[in-house]
């Protein structure tokens, strides 16, 4: 089917004017692989050709019955080559069939033939530019599961090495990398669950007017009971969705459907003439299954993922809940079980949340506590405050598939947990020397403190009431040793009445300090101790006139 | 809270609640709408129901209630003044429990009915307080002590030593104390009976290390105040986030207790006038027509 500027999906075959996602496109459909149907703008076409063939599209799609709006998706001359694959750098965008919409989507499209990074990634594998790229527009798929899959056979056509990611919905957020699909590899017997909390659809019209909160059906499983999920937003024909966890044991790509993937894989790399295939996917609520893209791999097959982060920086992040770094072996704490306190000494405890239930394990003296769920007043944070263990909650929920044991550094103040090959004990500040110091505290020891300090010093603030300081008398009947002053961190208003012996100095951009004559000058650095940690410290500065 | 969509901010208490009953979303939903007028006298709505466990709240009500707000929450009278009207909140909804829980005790439904009423009413204005989780200045607090301290690892350690309750949360107070009276245990909502045998042992620990961590907060508060010394407008902000972090988390874990202690009292008025606890609204033990 040809319209006056548009050319059918599968009459695409010129690379240079139709683009090469097209061109293999269509020879994937003469070869009779199930690639949805499309148009194609020519990448020659002018911008007034491109708005008078708008109307012909929304037609097509209307005689299509097309109920999920349109993908207007890049098809460069350059792109999904043999040595470079621009994958990510050209634009596809999701559009429902409104004249306005579409050609707004078709221009934002074109606008990526003259990217910036499209030139830079270009002139960084020698590649020459025409400036100018096709567009293709197929109806958008209301995916049940989609992803990527690369394949790599044998001259004979056998297969030999193979990935395969697949996450809910459309693929958009695994090719992007926001959400970790489902991992399927040659190389493992099982897959790596997905870890994904968003999922992606195209929307019915009235489905878009729907607000955030309301409930969307999810194309089912043939011969499963469909499930529903709940929009988090919605925009340009694109419906963003809180995705549920899918059940223990029922993989997203079941070994049937993953063969008939890999099977596909093998005809469109034959069609292609590749020996290495890079196919984007998708399964739609019945058994069907479509090619979206397909391009020579252009790396070799990714080695498969790890349960756990992949290399020696990967970490999972979270909240930071509660400071300090601990690391120990990995002990899980089921939530609504009694759980036993063996094992949970120097251990990271990894939960979902906190009940009253784990905190016997807890008090077993964790090294860290890792939390799947909660925030920083979640009761997991705050029971690890009180304990002084290092947390950090709302961790990913992957961090469950740990093998008990595995080492594990949590950093409480950064927020994450990394795998390492050494425990590390808790740690807060270092010990430092107090030789000229003053300690800054909000009340005085209960003992005269022999940690080599100048002085104490009294926080003071304005409004209350002033510290007991010993006068003349008293402090030469019971010397204090150290020396006792108060800080006011302000300058106004001045000190209440002080003391005999006491004098009042104003410390430039410090306040106000209260200092006995008798001892001497006054110190040149204020700290602050948490136990007897150093953890902040200032110089005193200049003393200027009252 | 989900993204703002056309103009409307959606909190959406089906979805991170899922399985709380009607009631429980009655509560959230109320004490949400209303957080404006309990905690600052203001009588703008924070957005409008639309169904049990969903409020939508227009972007610029959102924006100029939470502007107001955080500006309110550098000053210290008004910090003072928040944290007192609080805790005297808990203390009605406290007394109102404790008269359900004579009512139950001599089994006298009109009592129990009137005090649960009274109950239900206090305990709305304590959930207000259920906003810290996500609307307190945090990212302001934490780019201010990053000044501070010039550094964000340290600003996180103090940010996070700040948010101590004043008292043991809920979990550590079932272990600190050695006894709940029979009935205030079983209101509690508190499995007071799961509590291992191995831990009788171990108030005293439990007791060192709460004592260590207000240590810390008393620490970590005097270092921000020392480092914002001779600036009198940080510190007097520093004093009013001090304050409000270890009010945030005193809130929650108190709002929980009265929270745990209300829904068994609803649950037991249910029992005793047959009525169905999943379908029960506010409404209803307010005496109110639904």
């Amino acid at each position: 089917m040809t319209f006056a500027e548009v050319t059918g999906l599968a009459d695409a075959t010129d690379r240079a004017r139709h683009g090469r996602k097209a061109a293999a496109l269509a020879t994937l459909i003469a070869q009779g692989l199930p690639v949805p149907d499309g148009l194609v703008l020519p990448a020659d076409l002018t911008d007034a050709q491109i708005e008078g063939a708008v109307p012909d599209i929304v037609a097509w799609a209307r005689s299509h019955a097309v109920r999920f709006g349109l993908v207007v998706r890049s098809s460069a001359p350059e792109e999904d080559g043999p040595q470079a694959s621009f994958a990510g750098l050209y634009a596809s965008r999701f559009t429902r069939i409104r004249p306005p919409a579409l050609l707004a989507a078709i221009r934002e499209v074109r606008a990526g033939a003259t990217a910036p990074a499209v030139a830079a990634y270009a002139a960084h594998r020698h590649i020459h530019l025409t400036g100018r790229l096709a567009v293709l527009i197929q109806p958008a798929i209301r995916a049940r599961a989609a992803g990527v899959l690369a394949a790599d056979f044998d001259p004979t056509g056998r297969l030999r090495r193979w990935a395969l990611d697949a996450v809910h919905g459309l693929a958009v957020p695994v090719v992007n990398g926001s959400q970790r699909g489902e991992h399927h590899h040659s190389d493992r017997d099982s897959p790596v669950p997905a870890e994904q909390d968003v999922l992606l659809l195209p929307g019915t019209a009235r489905e878009l007017r729907r607000p955030p909160g309301e409930w969307i059906e999810l194309p089912a499983e043939k011969g499963l009971p469909p499930h529903r999920v709940k929009i988090q937003t919605s925009a340009d024909g694109l419906l963003q969705l809180h995705a549920t966890l899918q059940a223990e044991g029922h993989p997203l790509v079941t070994p049937p459907t993953r063969d008939r993937l890999l099977r596909l894989a093998g005809r469109a790399a034959a069609a292609l003439g590749l020996d290495q295939i890079d196919i984007e996917w998708a399964a739609t609520g019945g058994r069907t299954l479509y090619i979206l893209q397909a391009r020579p791999l252009t790396g070799p097959i990714p080695e498969p993922h790890t349960d756990t982060p992949s290399d020696d920086d990967a970490a999972w992040h979270g909240i930071p809940a509660s400071p300090g770094r601990g690391g120990g072996p990995a002990h899980h704490v089921r939530a609504a079980a009694a759980t036993p306190a063996g094992g949970a000494g120097g251990a990271v405890i990894i939960c979902d949340n906190i009940g009253p239930d784990a905190l016997d394990a807890l008090l077993a003296g964790p090294a860290a506590i890792a939390a799947t769920s909660g925030g920083p007043l979640s009761h997991a944070a705050i029971v690890a405050r009180e304990l002084g263990v290092p947390c950090v909650t709302a961790l990913p929920a992957d961090l469950h598939t740990i093998k008990p044991g595995t080492l594990l550094t949590v950093d409480g103040t950064a927020g994450t947990v990394q795998i390492t090959a050494v425990p590390e004990a808790s740690s807060d500040r270092q010990r430092t020397s107090l030789a000229d110091a003053a300690v800054v505290t909000s009340a005085l020891p209960a003992r005269p403190p022999d940690d080599g300090r100048q002085a104490t010093i009294l926080l003071y603030l304005p409004g209350g009431a002033l510290p007991f300081l010993p006068n003349d008398a008293e402090g030469a009947s019971c010397p204090a040793e150290p020396p006792i002053g108060v800080l006011q961190p302000s300058d106004q208003p001045p000190l209440p009445p002080l003391p005999a012996g006491y004098q009042e100095h104003r410390v430039e951009g410090l306040g106000r300090l209260a200092w006995p004559s008798s001892a001497g000058p006054l110190p040149s650095r204020l700290v602050v101790l948490n136990l007897e940690n150093l953890i902040y410290e200032r110089p005193t500065g200049a003393v200027g006139p009252l | 809270m989900e993204a703002v969509w056309n103009g409307i901010l959606t909190c959406d208490y089906e979805r991170t609640r899922p399985q709380a009953s009607r009631l429980e979303w009655d509560l959230y939903t109320t004490s949400l709408i209303s957080w404006p007028t309990i905690l600052m006298d203001d009588p703008r709505p924070y957005g409008r129901l639309r169904r049990a466990g969903i409020v939508d709240i227009p972007e610029p009500t959102h924006r100029d209630l939470t502007s107001t707000w955080h500006r309110q929450l550098a000053s210290l009278r008004y910090t003072d003044h928040l944290i007192a009207r609080t805790t005297r909140d808990r203390t009605v909804a406290r007394a109102a429990l404790d008269r359900v829980d004579d009512a139950r005790r001599r089994q006298d439904v009109d009592d129990l009915t009137r005090a649960l009423a009274a109950t239900t009413a206090a305990f709305i204005r304590v959930n207000a307080t259920h906003i810290v989780n996500w609307l307190l200045p945090e990212q302001h607090w934490e780019r201010l002590l990053t000044g501070i301290f010039g550094s964000s690892d340290t600003a996180l350690t103090c940010l996070s030593a700040l948010q101590l309750p004043a008292a043991p949360g809920h979990i550590l107070a079932t272990y600190l104390q050695p006894r709940h009276p029979p009935v205030a245990a079983a209101a509690s909502g508190v499995v007071a009976t799961a509590r291992p045998q191995a831990s009788t042992d171990r108030p005293a620990d439990l007791h060192a290390r709460r004592t260590r961590a207000a240590s810390r907060r008393e620490a970590w508060t005097t270092a921000a105040l020392l480092a914002t010394a001779g600036t009198d407008t940080v510190v007097t902000e520093v004093r009013a986030l001090s304050r409000l972090l270890s009010w945030a988390a005193d809130s929650e874990e108190r709002r929980n207790e009265l929270r745990g202690r209300l829904l068994a009292a609803a649950h037991a008025w249910c029992a005793l006038t047959n009525t169905d606890r999943n379908q029960i609204t506010a409404a209803d033990l307010l005496g109110e027509p639904r």
